[in-house]
C-alpha cells in the first residue's frame, strides 16, 4: 500500500490512540503488555504463596492486608480454596503467554522494529495494523471479565483439556432422579403446551448456565472468547509482517542482509499464520461444545460426574490435544524466535564483532520453525496416544534440538574474541544465552519418551518452560527494552538501575526456577494445591518454600525495572540517534523517529553486523555504508 | 514531514507482487489451515466413531439431507464465481455496466445460497436434528456393552424431553384430528409419561432405549409425525454438519459484504480500472469460499 | 567490573550444578529420584543418568566458554576484535556433535519405550476385542473419577476373551476398593485404565509409571514390581510394612479439577502371591460384610469416604 492513503496524523486521537503508525502501535502493545505482565506476575505470586505455605498462606496474607478479609468467601475457611488455586495458575499461564510474551515480542517489538530495520516508512497495511491492536481489546475485556463471572475465571489449565474444560450437563430441563438432593430442591414444572419446546437461544442460555466440570463454568467460555480474539489479532499481525518484510524493504535490503530480529519476526509470522488457524478451529469447537451442545470432545457414551451426567457424545477428547498442541508447540517458538533474533542484535552491538555464522543462524531459525510443525506430539506421550506415534514424535523432537544447539554455539563463537561492553542490555542478552542452555538441555529429558513417562507433568516441566519463557524470553525482552528504549522514547534508561535489576533478577529467577528441577526429579506433580499430603513429597517442602521466597522477591525486584522504565520515559538522559553505535537501519533515524521513519530512503549496501571491519570510529560501519550519526552530530546533540 | 514526498518510495524498485494481493494469498493460506484443521478433525472423529462401519453413521434419509439442494447450491456458487470473473474482466476493459451486472448477479446468487442453507437449517431443526439432543442408544447389536448402553441411554434424557414436548404441542395443536397417525402419536406420548390408562391400568414409561426404538418404528410408518429419530452417532453428525456449513456460511456472508462494497463502488464510480486490488481480492476470496464448498459438498451431501 | 559479571555467571551456574550434585549425593535429603521398585523404573533411571551425563558435559563446556569469554574479552582488553564472519568447518562440527549425542539418547530410549508401551496397543475402546496383554499374572481395572481411584481386582482367573466383559460388568466375587494398589513382587501386572469423567493420570513414582486415563477409552499398562514393601499379616488382618519401611504412593498427574491433588493412593507390593491372595481373600470377606451394612439407609456415602481416606 502506498503512503498516499496514510497521511501524517493530525490530532491527538489519530496520533496516539487510533494511530496507524507502527511505532505508536508497537508502544501500545508494549504498555498493554506491561499491565498484563503485572497481573500475570501477581497471579503467579498467589500460586507460590499457596505452595510455599499450603495451609497458612491466607492467614499470613491477612496479617499484612487485613482489609482483604471482607472479600474472602466464608466457604474457603482459612485457606485459599483449591478451585481458586486452579484459577490462579490457569490465568497466570494464559495471561503470560497470550497477553504478555506474544504481544510483547510479536506486537511491540515486531511492530516497532520491522519497518525501521528494513528501511520502510511503515507497515504495508497501517489500518490492518491498527485493527490488530484494537482487536485485542475484546480479548482484554473477556479475560478480565472472566474473573467476575459466576464460578470465577477458567480453572482447567492453560491447556484447557476436555473434558474438564468442556463437559456440561446436557440438560435443558433439570435432570430427574440422578441425585435425590437435587431433586428435592428443583421444582418439577408440569408440562404446559405453550412452553414445550425451548427456543434455540433458550437452549444456549441453559447450557451456558448448566453445571460444568469444576472450575470451567462460564469463565471457560470467556477464556475461549478471549483467546479467539487474541488469535485474530496475531493473525492480522502476521499477515502484515510477512507482507511488509517481503514487499517493503529498502533498496538493497536483500533477505540475507536483514538483521536477525527481522528474520526472527518473519519466521515467527509464518509459524503463526499457519499454526494459529488450527488453534482457532479447536477453540471454536470447544466453544460450540460449551454453548450449543456439539460433541466434538465428548466421548461416545458421555460422562458421569458425581450427581450429574453429560449427554450422549461421539467425539474424542484427545482431538483437542492434537489441535491445541499443533498450535501451542509452535507457540513455544513464537515466544522464543523473536527473542533469539533480538538477542543476536543486542549481543553483536555490544560485542563489536560480526555475528558468527549469519547464514547458519538464519537456517537454524527456519529449521526450528519447520520442525516445529511436526513435534507437537511430544506433549502427548502419556496422553493415551498410540505409542508408535510417540516414537515418531521423539525422533522429530530430538532433531529440533540440533538447530537450537547450533544457535548457542554461534553465539558463543560471536562472544569469543570480541570486546564486550557490559551494559544492562548486553548483560540481559548474555543471560539469555546462559539460561537458554539450561532450558534447552532440560528439554532433552522430555524428548526421551521413557524418561518423559516419569518427568511428564511434574515440576521438571514447569522448570523447563520457565527457563525457556522467563529466563530466556523475558531476559531477551529486558535486553530489547533496554536496547531500543532510546529509539522508542528518545531517552536512555538508567544503566546502574538496570544492572541492579539484572543482578537481582538473574539471581532470584534462578533461585525460583532451578530448584523446580529438583522438585520434578523427586516427582512433584504440577498444578498441585497442597503437595504436603503426600509422604514422598514432604522432603521437598523446604525447597518449595525457598522457591516461594525467591519468587516473591523476584516479583518485588521487578518494581525496579518498572520504575526505571517509567521514570526514564520522562526524565532519562536524551540519547541521540545512535547511543549504542550500532549498525542497523533503525539507528539512522532520529530518536524517536518521526512519521515515515526515514528522512531519506536508506540504500543498503551490506549486511547488518559489519563491526570491526573498518577503521571507522569504534568499529561501526552502518548498513548504508555511512556513519551518519557522526556526520549529523551537530544537528542532534 | 512534507519533505517525505520528495523521496522515492521505500519499497524495492520492482515489487515482486502487489502487497494487497500478497496479503490476500497469505490470508487464504491461513484459511486453508483453518479448514484443513476442521476437516481433518472431523475425518478423524468420524473414523473413530464408526470404526469403519458405515452402519454406525446416519444415512441421508435419516438426516434429511437432500443432495439436489446441495447440487443446486454448488451450481449457484460456481456460477457466482463465474459472474465475479466476468465482472473483473469487464472492469479491466472499462465496461462498467458489465461490472455492475457481474457483481450484482454474484451477490444475488450468493444470497440465494445462504437462503437455501437457512431453509435447510430450519428443516434440520424441524426434524429434531440438533447437536447434543439426538438419541443414540438403540439396541441394534452394534452396541452390546451394557455399561456403555446405560451411559448412552442416560444421555438421552434431553431427547426424551424434547420428544415429549414436541408431541404435546402436536396433540394440542391438532385437537380434531383422529387418524391412525394421531392415535400412534398419542399412544407414544402416553408411553413417554407415566400415568394411567383409561381403564385405570398403570402404564410403565418406556426406557430411553425402548423409546428411541419406538420412535424409529413410528417414523417408518408415519414419517410426517413430529417424532425425532434415534441415530447412532447422530450428535456427532449434527456437530459436523452445523459447524462445517456454519463456518462456511460465515465466510460466505463476509464475501457477500465484500461483493456489496464492490457493487456500491462500481455504481458510484469508485472502482478505477487501474486499481483492481480490491475487486481482485474480493473475487479471489470468493473463489476460495467456493473452493471450500467444493470440498464440503461431497463430504456432506454425497458420502 | 567485567570480572564481577563473569563471576556472577559462574556463581549462578555453579550453584545450579551444585544443587543437583547435592541432591544426588545426599539421598537422605529426599531431593532425588524416589525409590525405584519396578523393572521399568530401573531402565528409566539408567536413561535419566545417561541424559544427565551428556547434558552435564554440554552444560559445563558451553557455560565454561561463556564465562571464560566474559572474563577474557571485555571492551577494556587490549587490541580490537577480528572481523570473523564464520567458519564452515566449525559449523559442521557443532551440528554433528549434538546430533550424535541426541541419536545416542534416542537409540537408548527406543527399546525402553517399546517395552513400556507397545504391548496391547492400539488401546481398544470399550467394545474393543482383547485389551489383555499376554502372560499377565494379574489384571486390575483402574477407574478414575473426581477424585479417587477405584481398583477392581479379579478374584478368579480370567480367560483372555472374557476381559472385555469383565471390564464392563465384572464378576460378583470381584473386589473393588478405592486408592489401594496391591500386587506381588515379580507379578506381571496388567492395568486397564479408564475414567468416568475427566482426564486423570495414573502416576506411581516408585514404579516410574504414568499414563493418562482418557474418557471413552480403556488403556492397558503393564509393570513388574521388583521390590516388596509390605506383607499381609493374617493375625492382625491387615498389611504391615516389611523391613524396607517404604511407603509408596499413587498420585494424579493430570489436572482434573480443584481436588486434583487429593487423588492419593497407595501401592502395596506383597513379597509373594501367597501374601497377596491372603490379603485379597480377607478384603473380599470384609467388603462383603461392609456392603451389607452399606445397604442400610445413608450408609453408602460415608462408607465410600472411609475407603477414600485410607
Amino acid at each position: 500500500m502506498n503512503h498516499d492513503s496514510h497521511p501524517a496524523p493530525g490530532n491527538f486521537l489519530t496520533k496516539y490512540v487510533f494511530s496507524g503508525d507502527h511505532k505508536i502501535i508497537g508502544i501500545q502493545f508494549l504498555f498493554s503488555g506491561l499491565l498484563f505482565w503485572i497481573l500475570g506476575g501477581l497471579l503467579a505470586l498467589g500460586v507460590r504463596l499457596q505452595l510455599g505455605w499450603p495451609n497458612q498462606a491466607l492467614n499470613e496474607l491477612l496479617k499484612w492486608f487485613p482489609s482483604l478479609a471482607d472479600s474472602i468467601p466464608a466457604s474457603w475457611g482459612s485457606r485459599i480454596s483449591p478451585e481458586f488455586y486452579t484459577m490462579l495458575f490457569t490465568m497466570h499461564a494464559t495471561v503470560m503467554i497470550f497477553f504478555v510474551v506474544v504481544p510483547w515480542l510479536g506486537g511491540a517489538f515486531g511492530n516497532y522494529l520491522i519497518p525501521l530495520m528494513i528501511g520502510a516508512k511503515d507497515m504495508a497495511f497501517p489500518k490492518l495494523n491498527m485493527l490488530s491492536y484494537w482487536v485485542l481489546w475484546p480479548a482484554f475485556f473477556f479475560l478480565l471479565a472472566s474473573f467476575f463471572v459466576d464460578g470465577g475465571a477458567a480453572g482447567s489449565g492453560w491447556t484447557a483439556y476436555p473434558t474438564l474444560s468442556s463437559a456440561t450437563q446436557n440438560a435443558d430441563i433439570p435432570d430427574p432422579g440422578l441425585d435425590a438432593a437435587a431433586k428435592a430442591t428443583t421444582p418439577t414444572n408440569p408440562p404446559s403446551p405453550t412452553s414445550m419446546e425451548p427456543g434455540l437461544w433458550e437452549r444456549i442460555k441453559n447450557r451456558w448456565n448448566s453445571p460444568a466440570a469444576g472450575q470451567s463454568g462460564q469463565g471457560q467460555v470467556y477464556w475461549l472468547l478471549a483467546l479467539i480474539f487474541s488469535g485474530t489479532s496475531s493473525m492480522m499481525g502476521s499477515v502484515n509482517y510477512i507482507t511488509t518484510i517481503l514487499n517493503c524493504r529498502a533498496p538493497g535490503m536483500t533477505l540475507m542482509r536483514m538483521p536477525l530480529t527481522v528474520w526472527g519476526m518473519f519466521v515467527t509470522a509464518i509459524l503463526q499464520s499457519l499454526a494459529l488457524p488450527v488453534l482457532t478451529v479447536a477453540l471454536i469447537m470447544q466453544f460450540l461444545d460449551r454453548t450449543v451442545g456439539t460433541v466434538f470432545f465428548l466421548p461416545p457414551a458421555g460422562l458421569a460426574f458425581g450427581n450429574w451426567q453429560t449427554g450422549t457424545g461421539g467425539g474424542q477428547p484427545l482431538l483437542w490435544q492434537h489441535l491445541f498442541w499443533f498450535y501451542s508447540h509452535p507457540a513455544v517458538y513464537i515466544m522464543i524466535l523473536p527473542a533469539m533474533g533480538m538477542v543476536s542484535d543486542v549481543l553483536v552491538a555490544f560485542c563489536r564483532k560480526p555475528l558468527f555464522g549469519y547464514k547458519p543462524m538464519v537456517f537454524s531459525m527456519i529449521g526450528i520453525a519447520g520442525l516445529g510443525f511436526i513435534v507437537w506430539g511430544h506433549h502427548m506421550f502419556q496422553s493415551g496416544m498410540d505409542p508408535r506415534l510417540g516414537t515418531g514424535f521423539m525422533a522429530a523432537t530430538v532433531l529440533i534440538a540440533v538447530p537450537s544447539a547450533v544457535k548457542i554455539f554461534n553465539w558463543l563463537a560471536t562472544i569469543w574474541g570480541s570486546r564486550i561492553r557490559f551494559t544492562s542490555a548486553s548483560l540481559n542478552a548474555l543471560a539469555f544465552i546462559s539460561m537458554f542452555i539450561i532450558g534447552g538441555l532440560s528439554g532433552i529429558y522430555m524428548a526421551s519418551t521413557p524418561v518423559d513417562i516419569y518427568i511428564h507433568d511434574t515440576y521438571f516441566i514447569v522448570a523447563h518452560i520457565h527457563y525457556v519463557l522467563f529466563l530466556s524470553s523475558m531476559f531477551g525482552i529486558y535486553a530489547g527494552i533496554h536496547f531500543w528504549f532510546p529509539k522508542m522514547f528518545g531517552r536512555t534508561m538508567n544503566d546502574s538501575l538496570g544492572k541492579v535489576h539484572f543482578f537481582l533478577t538473574f539471581l532470584l529467577a534462578n533461585g525460583t526456577f532451578f530448584p523446580m528441577h529438583i522438585l520434578g526429579i523427586r516427582g512433584h506433580p504440577r498444578r498441585y494445591y497442597d503437595p504436603t499430603i503426600f509422604d514422598w513429597l514432604a522432603s521437598v517442602q523446604p525447597l518449595n518454600q525457598f522457591v516461594s521466597i525467591c519468587a516473591i522477591l523476584l516479583g518485588l525486584v521487578q518494581v525496579i525495572f518498572l520504575a526505571n522504565f517509567l521514570f526514564s520515559i520522562f526524565f532519562g538522559p536524551k540519547s541521540g540517534r545512535n547511543p549504542w553505535e550500532a549498525n542497523t537501519l533503525e539507528w539512522e533515524t532520529p530518536s524517536p523517529p518521526g512519521h515515515g521513519n526515514f528522512e531519506t530512503t536508506p540504500i543498503v549496501l551490506h549486511g547488518p553486523y559489519e563491526y570491526a571491519v573498518t577503521t571507522a570510529i569504534n568499529g561501526r560501519f552502518s548498513q548504508t555504508g555511512l556513519n551518519r550519526d557522526q556526520i549529523q552530530q551537530g544537528n542532534h546533540p | 514531514m512534507n519533505a517525505l514526498a520528495d523521496y522515492p518510495s521505500p519499497t524495492l524498485e520492482v515489487p515482486t507482487f502487489p502487497s494487497a494481493k500478497l496479503a490476500m494469498w497469505l490470508f487464504l493460506a491461513t484459511e486453508v489451515m483453518l479448514f484443513s484443521g476442521l476437516l481433518a478433525g472431523c475425518y478423524v472423529l468420524k473414523a473413530g466413531a464408526t470404526g469403519g462401519n458405515p452402519n454406525l453413521w446416519p444415512t441421508r434419509e435419516q438426516t434429511h439431507i437432500q443432495p439436489w439442494l446441495g447440487t443446486l447450491n454448488t451450481i449457484l456458487l460456481v456460477v457466482s464465481s463465474l459472474c465475479l470473473s466476468f465482472a473483473l474482466n469487464a472492469l479491466k476493459s472499462g465496461n462498467i455496466k458489465g461490472t455492475m451486472g457481474g457483481f450484482g448477479l454474484g451477490f444475488v446468487l450468493g444470497s440465494a445460497f445462504l437462503g437455501i442453507k437457512a431453509w435447510e437449517y430450519r428443516d434440520k431443526f424441524h426434524h429434531g436434528l440438533i447437536p447434543g439432543s439426538i438419541a443414540e442408544a438403540i439396541n441394534n447389536n452394534q452396541t452390546h456393552d451394557s455399561k456403555r448402553m446405560q451411559m448412552l441411554s442416560s444421555g438421552q434424557r434431553v431427547w426424551l424431553d424434547l420428544q415429549r414436548g414436541q408431541l404435546e404441542k402436536y396433540v394440542h395443536d391438532h385437537p380434531n384430528q383422529q387418524g391412525p397417525d394421531m392415535v400412534a402419536a398419542k399412544a407414544f406420548l402416553a408411553s413417554l409419561r407415566d400415568g394411567k390408562k383409561a381403564n385405570g391400568d398403570y402404564i410403565r414409561p418406556l426406557s430411553p432405549v425402548e423409546a428411541a426404538q419406538e420412535a424409529n418404528r413410528i417414523l417408518e410408518k408415519y414419517p410426517d409425525l413430529p417424532v425425532y429419530p434415534a441415530l447412532p452417532n447422530g450428535n456427532l453428525w449434527a456437530s459436523f454438519y452445523f459447524t462445517l456449513t456454519g463456518i462456511h456460511a460465515t465466510h460466505l456472508f463476509a464475501g457477500l459484504i465484500l461483493i456489496a462494497i464492490c457493487l456500491i463502488r462500481a455504481i458510484s464510480g469508485g472502482l478505477p480500472p487501474e486499481n483492481l486490488d480490491f475487486a481482485e481480492n474480493t473475487a479471489l476470496y470468493w473463489h476460495f469460499v467456493d473452493l471450500v464448498w467444493l470440498f464440503l459438498f461431497p463430504l456432506i451431501y454425497l458420502i | 567490573m567485567h570480572r564481577f559479571w563473569s563471576l556472577l555467571f559462574a556463581a549462578v551456574n555453579m550453584a545450579c550444578l551444585a544443587l543437583l550434585v547435592v541432591a544426588y549425593a545426599y539421598p537422605g535429603l529426599g531431593w532425588w529420584l524416589p525409590d525405584s521398585a519396578s523393572t521399568q523404573a530401573n531402565e528409566i533411571d539408567s536413561l535419566f543418568y545417561l541424559i544427565t551425563g551428556l547434558c552435564a558435559f554440554f552444560f559445563v563446556a558451553t557455560q565454561g566458554i561463556l564465562i571464560y569469554s566474559l572474563w577474557r574479552f571485555p571492551s577494556t582488553a587490549p587490541g580490537s576484535p577480528s572481523p570473523i564472519h564464520g567458519h564452515p568447518g566449525l559449523e559442521i562440527g557443532w551440528t554433528i556433535a549434538p546430533l550424535v549425542g541426541l541419536l545416542v539418547i534416542t537409540a537408548a530410549s527406543l527399546p525402553v519405550w517399546k517395552e513400556a508401551r507397545y504391548q496391547g496397543f492400539p488401546p481398544p475402546a470399550l467394545e474393543g476385542t482383547n485389551p489383555l496383554p499376554p502372560e499377565a499374572d494379574q489384571v486390575i481395572l483402574v477407574t478414575a473419577r473426581q477424585w479417587d481411584w477405584h481398583l477392581k481386582y479379579a478374584t478368579e482367573s480370567l480367560p483372555a476373551e472374557g476381559i472385555r466383559q469383565w471390564a464392563s460388568v465384572g464378576n460378583p466375587s470381584d473386589l473393588i476398593i478405592a486408592n489401594e494398589l496391591h500386587v506381588w513382587k515379580g507379578a506381571k501386572v496388567s492395568l486397564l485404565l479408564r475414567t468416568t469423567d475427566v482426564i486423570h493420570s495414573f502416576f506411581v513414582p516408585a514404579l516410574r509409571l504414568k499414563q493418562d486415563t482418557l474418557p471413552g477409552k480403556t488403556i492397558p499398562m503393564r509393570f513388574e514390581a521388583t521390590v516388596s514393601n509390605v506383607r499381609f499379616d493374617p493375625a492382625e488382618g491387615r498389611v504391615v510394612p516389611n523391613e524396607t519401611k517404604a511407603s509408596w504412593e499413587i498420585a494424579c498427574a493430570e489436572l482434573c479439577g480443584g481436588n486434583h491433588f487429593r487423588m492419593r493412593g497407595k501401592l502395596f507390593v506383597h513379597p509373594d502371591r501367597k501374601s497377596y491372595d491372603a490379603w485379597l481373600d480377607h478384603s473380599r470377606r470384609q467388603t462383603r460384610s461392609r456392603s451389607l451394612t452399606a445397604m442400610l439407609p445413608n450408609a453408602s456415602s460415608s462408607n465410600q469416604k472411609e475407603g477414600a481416606l485410607q
